[in-house]
């Protein structure tokens, strides 16, 4: 897409150029892929372990281009297997992040299933974000890109007119909507290919390369959707509502991809506009979606800053409810009649603390449309498949804005416990035996000094260890930590005691933890919160209505 | 070694082997590689034919292994790695090609020997017969066979009217689509809701008889979120901006008074057109470098698949016979090879 401007805009801002090449460039990248994962990163292995693992994007093995970022400096977030923005078990509270998921390897290969944690860019980012605050580097700095990985030399990337990506391998359109497999993929699941929208100067290679450099893009699902971000101290309330807005944006601010600069106000405030494809559905609303860190944790919010329609948001959750559904499943149509064309807002982040590393980043949703799938069931006059969504909310994401603290402004915070802290203080590992005598065949309740969340933990005598209480709620799956943890179905994890360890998992992300003693208290240290020991064993609670966030308990 | 070396002389015969898919492959016969030696007395129409310099080289390139296979003992050979002068300029040369400043003598050994490296295995895996069966190999190889039918058929340059005559067989690809240049007013559904289309009739009857560069005009509708005015905008660029209806409906407005309402992807607009320039179909001499280029890739196209022909021709496919009297559409989709 060239949105070729001749008007004064030119020299001052950046307009929207090379949709399409990006496309070619990207598809181009992912038939050189070796590998597929699914998604993100490597099979999920912790970065502590495997030292500084590439970003391995759906086929798309990135380059390492700077030293200091250690992943690639663009991530492709959806292509024709699927979106890698966030899996709904790792964003339990957010309610859009049940979209085109493909939890698959590559050829299916015997005895190895997917892992989730470790394999999506939000999670990514987060850890990034972790890293940079225990360690001092963030080598999870990435914007985002859109691409096929189409194995045909033309790329679907329309619900109406998906033809698969694998050419006759995906088989015809009869096959396909009988599930037919390829190299162990049920074809269904695939979905069109995403763009990529760069933010540049002009149309020529040089300046879309320095755009792709500073990661001033973002990614689109497929359709032709048009999104700016920008993020600055500085920015008036009003200032979407002038005409040479995107001047202001860029003078007094910085656009997608890039670092917030030294605090000038109490919180920053970001500039999200976007417009629709002129050939697909209207817009449903804009997200920002912010991730933070604290003591080797992460966290994550999905803020709703602007939106189509009356709605107003609920009062308790603050999320605005749904559009709604012009979607005739039968027939395969949508009508605009709901959903906005434009949308734009300035949004101060009302929970802003300048002490923690953050980033946000935007996500503009389109109104439900349905999918290829239902398209062609109609063609064929079947009934639409139940294993894939009828309909989808065709969306955007911007490559995100970094936040980070200055030396001073993180000193403010409290600094939690590391293990370095308790040995200087005399704290002790506890060994092999004494872990045993600690929690096998015992219940603890244990505090999560980072959150203030508290939570039981059984440990079975026969090496099975299970939650059933996190500040007095039965655990719902994500709602603990980051992947699903079935507490509620009472359906345990296995532990052993390894090495003075506790060696266990959450979902299929194993860690270690290790407990040390300092005189009568308890502290456990998870191997995959960079040195903190948030955990903390602490008498029954009394009561159990202190809410806190919900977040990992060991 | 504590295995066994097989090798046999380069450009020699293989031996007799079946491809995984059943086709049968028969040694060439002799009379492709006859057409090639009798060329010299046909006419040039028989020079400029692509099949025959692609038979040509191929012959070159045989005649040249089978010269160097006949050069000693191919097992002594084989145990030997000769890189000459012309081998180590060129590495050094590939090394300043990507901008760094000449390689050390300590650089250079290292080259050589990563050089060295290449060709032990690439020799080892040869012995060891691993470009066989090899998804990978094949596909190479088979790509490179592409490659030389393309380079033989951009050797040749057109002759003098060919390339016009041409282009008058084949004018329609080169048809411009034809261009506007307007203003217009937008009525926002966002703000309007579904009255947008009543409102932008009720603007443009109050427009009437107002001067094009009436003031007033703006006020009456609603900030567009791109441009107000476009000018000599190609129809297809216009539909990329605004949706293909649109573009099609504009390109059609009688200039010179404001029209409409006409819905885009976006609402309703009221349109005044300053100009329009038909689509039309170029005079040659306007193009002809692009006349040029899209001969060039048709003559490449067409030599690839003349070439094809030829050597598919002198090949059996077997199948079995459940599939051989279907479609090859009808195949089940195999595993990729990756």
């Amino acid at each position: 897409m060239t949105t070729n401007s001749t008007d004064a805009r030119r020299a001052s801002t950046k307009t929207l150029m090379g949709m399409a090449l990006a496309l070619a460039m990207m598809t181009a990248a992912c038939q050189t892929g070796s590998q597929y994962t699914g998604n993100l990163l490597a099979t999920g292995t912790p970065l502590e372990r495997s030292g500084f693992t590439r970003g391995i994007v759906s086929g798309n093995q990135l380059e390492v281009i700077e030293p200091t970022g250690l992943t690639g400096r663009l991530t492709e977030i959806k292509q024709i297997k699927g979106q890698s923005e966030t899996h709904p078990t790792l964003s339990p509270n957010d309610e859009f992040a049940n979209y085109e998921i493909l939890t698959y390897l590559l050829g299916d290969p015997a005895g190895r299933f997917p892992t989730i944690p470790g394999s999506y860019v939000r999670d990514a980012l987060k850890t990034g974000l972790a890293m940079q605050d225990t360690r001092g580097y963030n080598p999870y700095k990435t914007g985002v890109v859109g691409g096929s990985d189409s194995h045909n030399t033309g790329v679907p990337y329309r619900q109406q007119n998906f033809f698969g990506g694998h050419a006759r391998n995906d088989g015809t359109e009869k096959e396909r909507m009988a599930g037919h497999v390829f190299a162990g993929l049920d074809v269904r699941y695939e979905n069109p290919a995403g763009l990529t929208g760069v933010w540049a100067e002009e149309n020529t290679r040089a300046s879309l390369f320095e755009a792709m450099q500073r990661k001033e893009t973002f990614a689109t699902s497929g359709p032709r959707i048009k999104l700016r971000f920008f993020a600055g101290w500085e920015y008036a309330a009003s200032l979407v509502q002038r005409k040479d807005w995107v001047k202001t944006a860029y003078a007094s601010g910085v656009p997608m991809g890039a670092d917030l600069p030294a605090p000038k106000a109490k919180a920053p405030s970001f500039v999200v506009w976007a417009v629709k494809d002129p050939t697909s559905g209207n817009l449903d609303r804009i997200q920002i979606v912010k991730g933070w860190t604290r003591d080797g944790q992460t966290f994550e919010k999905v803020f709703d800053v602007t939106w189509a329609g009356k709605r107003k948001p609920d009062p308790i959750s603050g999320k605005v409810p749904p559009i709604g559904t012009t979607v005739n499943i039968a027939q395969a149509t949508y009508t605009n009649t709901i959903g906005g064309v434009e949308l734009r807002t300035v949004w101060t982040d009302p929970e802003f603390d300048p002490s923690v590393d953050a980033f946000y980043y935007a996500r503009v949703l389109e109104i439900p449309t349905p999918r290829w799938t239902t398209i062609q069931a109609k063609k064929l006059g079947i009934t639409p498949p139940d294993v894939v969504a009828a309909a989808v909310q065709e969306r955007a994401w911007s490559s995100p804005v970094w936040y980070m603290p200055t030396g001073e402004a993180r000193k403010i915070r409290r600094p939690g416990t590391t293990v370095a802290d308790l040995k200087q203080k005399g704290a002790v590992a506890l060994d092999q035996a004494q872990l045993k005598e600690l929690i096998v065949g015992k219940s603890t309740w244990v505090r999560n000094n980072a959150t203030g969340s508290v939570f039981q933990v059984i440990w079975s005598e026969n090496g099975r260890r299970l939650i059933t209480n996190v500040d007095g709620k039965i655990p719902l799956p994500g709602q603990i930590g980051d992947v699903m943890h079935s507490g509620e179905l009472g359906s345990p994890s296995s532990y052993a005691i390894k090495d003075g360890k506790i060696v266990t998992s959450i979902g299929n992300q194993g860690y270690e933890l290790t407990v040390y003693r300092l005189g009568d208290k308890y502290f456990a240290a998870r191997s995959n919160e960079f040195s903190h020991a948030n955990y903390e064993v602490v008498p029954t609670p009394i009561n159990l209505a202190d809410p806190g966030q919900g977040r990992s308990p060991f | 070694m504590s295995f066994q070396v097989r090798s046999w002389p380069v450009g020699a015969s293989a031996p007799e082997t079946s491809t995984e898919a059943g086709v049968a492959a028969r040694p060439p016969d002799a009379a492709v590689l006859a057409a090639a030696s009798s060329t010299g007395g046909w006419s040039g129409r028989w020079l400029r034919e692509p099949l025959v310099h692609f038979v040509a080289i191929g012959a070159l390139f045989f005649a040249a292994s089978q010269l160097l296979s006949a050069n000693g003992d191919p097992r002594d050979r084989s145990a030997r790695i000769a890189l000459t002068e012309d081998d180590l300029r060129q590495m050094s040369v590939a090394w300043l090609a990507q901008g760094r400043p000449a390689p050390t003598p300590e650089q250079m050994r290292s080259l050589v020997e990563s050089r060295v490296r290449e060709e032990v295995l690439y020799r080892e895996a040869l012995a060891l017969g691993l470009d066989r069966d090899d998804a990978v190999v094949k596909r190479r190889l088979a790509q490179k066979m592409e490659f030389l039918a393309e380079d033989v058929s951009s050797l040749r340059e057109p002759a003098p009217g060919e390339l016009h005559s041409w282009f008058e067989q084949h004018s329609g690809r080169f048809a411009l689509s034809p261009r506007a240049s307007f203003r217009h007013l937008y009525f926002s559904p966002d703000r309007r809701g579904p009255r947008a289309s009543d409102d932008a009739a009720r603007v443009l009857a109050a427009l009437a008889g107002k001067p094009a560069d009436w003031p007033g005009a703006a006020m009456l509708a609603d900030p567009f979120m791109f441009q107000d005015h476009y000018g000599d905008r190609p129809a297809d660029q216009l539909a990329s901006v605004f949706g293909p209806a649109f573009a099609r409906a504009v390109v059609e407005l009688a200039p010179g008074a404001w029209r409409g309402p006409i819905e885009s992807g976006y609402g309703w607009h009221l349109v005044r057109v300053d100009s329009i320039t038909a689509g039309r179909i170029p005079a040659f001499e306007e193009i002809e470098a692009d006349v040029k280029a899209e001969w060039v890739a048709a003559q490449r196209a067409l030599a690839k698949r003349t070439a094809f022909e030829a050597m598919r021709a002198r090949y059996d496919v077997v199948l079995p016979a459940a599939v051989a009297s279907t479609p090859l559409a009808g195949l089940p989709a195999a595993r990729p090879n990756r």
